[in-house]
């Protein structure tokens, strides 16, 4: 990097020095345990991809570590998949039902938000001190609320599962998609606002200044790319089409996994740099990340083909890269001897946290 | 003298300690700076490490020790890592190879065999009702993508109406099994079943085949009614949705919609198995109606060239739902 620091500032970049071929190893001993378990595996699967790619995570001279408890995973997966299983047969079979139980999902999001939000906190470390979280269930309620207009306002205006034939039909179906797309940014951004502030390094917690207005600009941006580009993209496959129909179709295929790489790389680095660019830690420690869209959307793409190519085969590769390329565009800066500033980070008096891995928590990030 | 260098972390703060640890008999001392530690050897405990992270030991006052020379660390504390199971096995190249031959036949198995039994099963134990609630639903989906009104005269469709009741008649399906006219750009000459017991047929085809080939296309898609293959494909396609994420879970959702592309290209060739079920359905339901199964060898064989595919050669496109048309005519001419 050949930026210019002021002086007195210290930057230390993150390094991630985890290796595809290895990976792969523990990734398909990982498959083939979960395999034979019928699933029950995955947990403890879940806990050793966890601890490598915390292991291999280093920055200011140390790495990280998880220490998860695999038994809490599992009662959180089983949990996720409940719910899971079910939302996908009552959506297929009595798509009028829809509504109710997303609006079902949206009234449990908070308490889910909080315990996997706490649980990762506390199973992970850094020089041997734990991380912690301090949100409330409360501050986690008013940052999702505003998702929970979509599902109300639908079933208020009786929207159903059809397909719109009248003016009130498409009314009732686009009014309540609205109100979630105006939404979504704010929500985005309260809950990073949630999930950052409240955390906590040993007794430093960290601080975020994130306006909302910043969220709204990169998912307008985004949501007219991807406006525009289907209409591109329709028009360019439609032609081909016409052409040639087995052309049209692999190209098709193509550009859908251009479009998905390209919105997610684009509306991922674009949040982690603002949110990253927001975060300070007690003592002056700051972040920065400076992912590019262009390079991030490149490996996004090149990953969907391979793992497509691969029937899934190519994801430790791909999820390596991926890694690799986020931690070399990530960075802490302090003014003067970030070692002085980490040293004066101690363990909070009580350490209650600790402990709360033991009860009941679960951990619902598939 | 034994020893290792290694930073150490005592749990209350953060500082890194640069530290040379040394074994002297039972004893180990870590020393370095100011500090100047002292245990037994048996009390630290060496960490279980996932790849070629550092080791870690955890010492008995809270703190941490971790070195990145393996051998080092070895040799001096002779006290091995905690190795699981699936350390062993991720540590052998034959075991890895092993796992990577178990994940793919397992998964073809999975895909290609027990999903399909699964989905069928669970299709079997949901209620008629349920499924003909979706039959509204998926016909005013269709109609807004797919059709178009029929413009068929009524002493047209009455016939083949007449039809469609007696078949279903011998078929022993409920009589909320029904048949819907509509004309199709896309779909050209072409009759589908809906998931709840919903025929359409184009007027495309009715003016292609004559009365009684219609009657054979017909009960052909009665078999996709009474094996429920409308229910059974969209099972299939959910449980296989689900086994791709926690598969690719790893990857977010990202992967999730890249493995489900495939699969969805797939889609049409995996109804294949269910063409021949609803094949051998409809040449005995012709015979049990006394109609004859060579009036379905008939209609396939006006389809076939109506599509520009000569019925006679095997060649067929993978994006095309009835492929094989040359031996389903001769199934049916067989059947007879």
């Amino acid at each position: 990097m050949n930026e210019v620091l002021p002086a007195g500032t210290v930057r230390h970049a993150f390094r991630f020095e985890g290796d595809a071929r290895e990976y792969f190893g523990i990734w398909i001993v990982n498959l083939f345990l979960t395999m034979i378990t019928l699933g029950l595996y995955s947990p403890w699967a879940k806990v050793r991809k966890k601890r490598y790619f915390y292991g291999n995570t280093w920055v200011a001279g140390a790495n990280f570590d998880y220490h998860g408890d695999p038994v809490s995973i599992l009662k959180g997966r089983l949990l996720a998949f409940a719910a899971f299983a079910a939302y996908t047969v009552v959506s297929e079979f009595y798509p009028r039902a829809a509504y109710g139980v997303l609006l079902a999902a949206i009234a449990a999001s908070p308490w889910l938000i909080q315990r996997t939000l706490r649980f990762n906190a506390v199973n992970s470390s850094y020089r041997n001190l734990r991380f912690h979280f301090h949100g409330g269930l409360r501050d986690a309620a008013v940052a999702v609320w505003p998702l929970a207009l979509w599902p109300i306002l639908g079933l208020l205006l009786g929207a159903d599962g059809d397909v719109p034939r009248t003016a009130w039909h498409w009314f009732a179906l686009i009014v309540p998609g609205l109100a979630f797309a105006a939404s979504y940014p704010r929500v985005v951004g309260a809950l990073k606002r949630y999930s950052v502030g409240n955390a906590a390094f040993g007794d430093a917690r960290f601080g975020i200044d994130l306006p909302y207005s910043e969220m709204y600009v990169i998912y307008i941006a985004a949501g007219i790319a991807a406006f525009l580009g289907l209409f591109a993209i329709g028009a360019v496959v439609g032609l081909v089409a016409i052409g040639s129909p087995k052309i049209g179709v692999g190209l098709f295929w193509l550009a859908y996994l251009g479009g998905i790489a390209a919105f997610l790389a684009y509306t991922r680095s674009r949040v982690a740099n603002v949110v990253f660019g927001g975060t300070r830690m007690a003592g002056g420690v700051r972040f920065v990340s400076t992912l590019a869209a262009g390079k991030l959307a490149k490996i996004y793409f090149v990953n969907l083909l391979a793992v497509a190519c691969t029937f899934g085969l190519a994801v430790p590769w791909a999820v390596v890269r991926t890694a690799h390329y986020r931690a070399e565009q990530l960075a802490l800066e302090s003014d003067g001897d970030l070692d002085d500033v980490l040293a004066a980070i101690a363990r909070p008096v009580s350490a209650a946290g600790d402990q709360l891995g033991e009860m009941f928590d679960v951990d619902l990030s598939l | 003298m034994n020893g290792f260098d290694a930073d150490y972390f005592d749990g209350r703060s953060s500082r890194c300690h640069p530290v040379r640890a040394t074994v002297e008999g039972t004893r180990l001392t870590v020393a370095g700076g100011e500090l100047a530690l002292e245990f037994g050897r048996d009390e630290v405990r060496v960490l279980p490490t996932v790849g070629h992270t550092p080791i870690r030991m955890a010492l008995p006052d809270g703190g941490l020790l971790v070195a990145s020379d393996a051998a080092a660390v070895d040799e001096s504390l002779g006290i091995p890592a905690q190795a699981g199971l699936a350390r062993r096995l991720e540590s052998h190249s034959r075991a890895i190879v092993f796992a990577l031959a178990g994940v793919v036949a397992g998964g073809w198995a999975v895909y290609l065999y027990a999903i399909p039994a699964m989905a069928d099963r669970v299709a079997r134990s949901i209620p008629a009702a349920s499924e003909a609630a979706l039959g509204p639903d998926t016909l005013a989906a269709v109609d807004a993508v797919l059709f178009t009104p029929s413009k068929l005269a009524p002493e047209v469709s009455a016939p083949i109406a007449e039809d469609f009741r007696g078949l279903v008649a011998s078929a022993g399906l409920p009589p909320s099994t029904r048949l819907e006219f509509r004309e199709s750009k896309v779909l050209g000459p072409n009759a589908v079943a809906l998931p709840g017991g919903i025929v359409i047929v184009t007027d495309s085809l009715v003016g292609l085949v004559e009365r009684r080939e219609l009657a054979a296309v017909l009960a052909h898609e009665l078999g996709h009614v009474h094996e429920r293959h409308g229910a059974r494909a969209l099972l299939r396609g959910s449980l296989r949705a689900l086994v791709s994420a926690a598969v690719m879970g790893d990857l977010g959702a990202l992967a999730s919609l890249a493995g489900s592309t495939p699969a969805w290209l797939l889609q049409a060739s995996y109804s294949r198995d269910f063409e021949d079920e609803a094949d051998a359905f409809a040449l005995d339901l012709l015979r049990r109606a006394g109609r004859s199964p060579s009036d379905f060898a008939a209609a396939l064989r006006r389809l076939g060239k109506a599509r520009e595919i000569d019925p006679d050669s095997d060649t067929h496109s993978y994006w095309s739902t009835h492929p094989g048309l040359a031996e389903r005519i001769r199934r049916a001419e067989e059947a007879r």
